[in-house]
């Protein structure tokens, strides 16, 4: 099948209630902490512009926008195992490298729906604590933006493979957690150690899922291990899901 | 007469067991087979090899004289057990999707749904239909590209008399049109009343192959060969 009508399909399928629902959901909660967060600080004496900042904004939007992409994605990719549609797929003249590409479509176009979201909540949210919303994107540096749009991408890539490896949404849900909290004790005992010894070791540099959120919040990285660790990281994210698909009996 | 299904000592293993053993027929355009054994005989594994969802480990197999299904999936109509459908997709929706994926205008869903007697269902999810709705959205999904080859795995299970006499009729209509179809029923009169040839499986080998000529000349029903084989 061709990419194009891959696309066609994967996007009539992708209008449904729950997209629409989780996308609004993040609009109002994002655009609503900006605003009371922001009218609570102008009332303490602080200026729009001080408070209301990309850093700010991104902090905020981020960590959400993480969660709902990781749900949207699960629950997209998981109701192809459920409806056993990937069986009827093959059936009508899917391949497995086509089962697969179209995974990657859904994630994209997820994808692309946060980040055209997140855009207008970022425009309605300067706008409403006051601020000119043009110059409120100016503020944003390019590291901000790629921050961002790489970073939504690899959590959706993420999010599609715990749920190809798992099948189910609570399942891949729970390993996802799962491994970010592990990844945090993992980098407060190296912390920890580091400053009893003395040494400046970071292992942030070689924990995916850090580096991931690290890319997203633009938090300087330490050293370039950090892009090799993000580079190895995507390969095996987007190679695993790939082999689990051409290997599964459906 | 043309050959559409062709297999030749076909057989499918997992790991020792021997789901699928030796299996050889071929159903030639228009004919009826219609596959019977108990649980466990291998139609269901048969069938999944022939539609491409389990590589056979060895044997031959030929569907529209083609080893692989590449560019003749359109002419095969598949009517499988469970309905592999969205669940919180109408019935529209859910063909929509399969004829964007088979290249189908889709004028042509509107026409199934209503020959299939679904209009009524409206925005009703796939989820909230009854067994028999499901059937039916599972014939018109198989109907869509107008194929010149029918399978249907169990069409009749969990039917209630009317569903069961719906897929009869069915049969008939297709078979005056000259289709070709290829189905697998636990109940032996319902297969005697609408196949051509039969195809008993056990243990996955087959231990009887013919038409209903062959069996009425020998004075003998379905149900007897049946009894004599398991």
């Amino acid at each position: 099948m061709s990419t194009l009508q891959l696309l066609k399909i994967e996007w009539y399928k992708l209008q449904r209630l729950e997209v629409y629902i989780i996308l609004a959901l993040y609009f109002l909660l994002i655009t609503a902490i900006s605003f009371f967060s922001t009218v609570f600080q102008i009332d303490a004496g602080r200026s729009a512009e001080a408070v209301f900042t990309p850093d700010f904004f991104l902090q905020v939007s981020a960590s959400i926008g993480t969660l709902l992409i990781v749900i949207m994605v699960m629950l997209t990719i998981s109701r192809e195992r459920t409806n056993q549609s990937n069986r009827k797929r093959l059936i009508n003249g899917y391949t497995r490298d086509d089962i697969y590409t179209a995974q990657f479509i859904q994630v994209k176009l997820v994808w692309g729906l946060f980040l055209v979201t997140w855009l207008l909540t970022a425009f309605c949210s300067a706008l409403f604590v006051g601020l000119n919303p043009i110059s409120f994107f100016g503020d944003f540096t390019t590291g901000q933006f790629l921050g961002v749009v790489f970073g939504f991408l690899a959590k959706g890539i993420l999010a599609a493979f715990w749920i190809t490896l798992m099948g189910k949404v609570i399942l891949g849900l729970v390993l996802y957690f799962a491994w970010s909290v592990l990844e945090t004790i993992l980098d407060l005992i190296a912390k920890v150690s580091a400053t009893a010894s003395g040494n400046s070791n970071n292992i942030s540099n070689f924990l995916p899922t850090t580096v991931i959120d690290n890319f997203m919040t633009n938090t300087p990285f330490i050293s370039d291990w950090a892009y090799f660790t993000f580079g190895m990281t995507m390969l095996i994210l987007l190679f695993v899901p790939y082999m689990k698909i051409q290997k599964t009996d459906y | 007469m043309s050959t559409i299904i062709e297999t030749k000592n076909l057989t499918k293993k997992y790991g020792s067991f021997v789901a699928v053993d030796g299996v050889s027929f071929h159903l030639e355009k228009g004919q009826v087979l219609g596959v019977i054994g108990p649980n466990g005989s291998g139609k269901t594994t048969l069938f999944s090899m022939l539609l491409g969802l389990r590589k056979k480990t060895s044997g031959e197999m030929r569907v529209f004289d083609q080893e692989n299904l590449d560019g003749i999936r359109n002419k095969m109509g598949i009517i499988m057990d469970q309905g592999a459908f969205y669940n919180d997709f109408s019935a529209h929706k859910n063909l929509t999707i399969s004829a964007m994926t088979k290249g189908v205008d889709l004028s042509r869903v509107t026409e199934l749904i209503d020959k299939v007697d679904l209009r009524q269902a409206g925005k009703r999810t796939f989820n909230k239909f009854s067994y028999g709705m499901r059937k039916r959205l599972e014939i018109a999904d198989a109907l869509l590209t107008d194929p010149e080859l029918v399978i249907m795995d169990e069409p009749t299970n969990g039917l209630d008399p009317d569903g069961i006499r719906f897929i009869r009729e069915l049969i008939f209509h297709l078979q005056e049109q000259g289709k070709t179809i290829m189905l697998s029923s636990h109940y032996l009169d319902e297969i005697e009343k609408v196949c051509t040839h039969f195809l008993m499986l056990r243990n996955g080998k087959v231990v009887f192959y013919g038409s209903k000529e062959e069996i009425k000349a020998q004075n003998l029903d379905l149900e007897s060969i049946f009894s004599t084989k398991f």
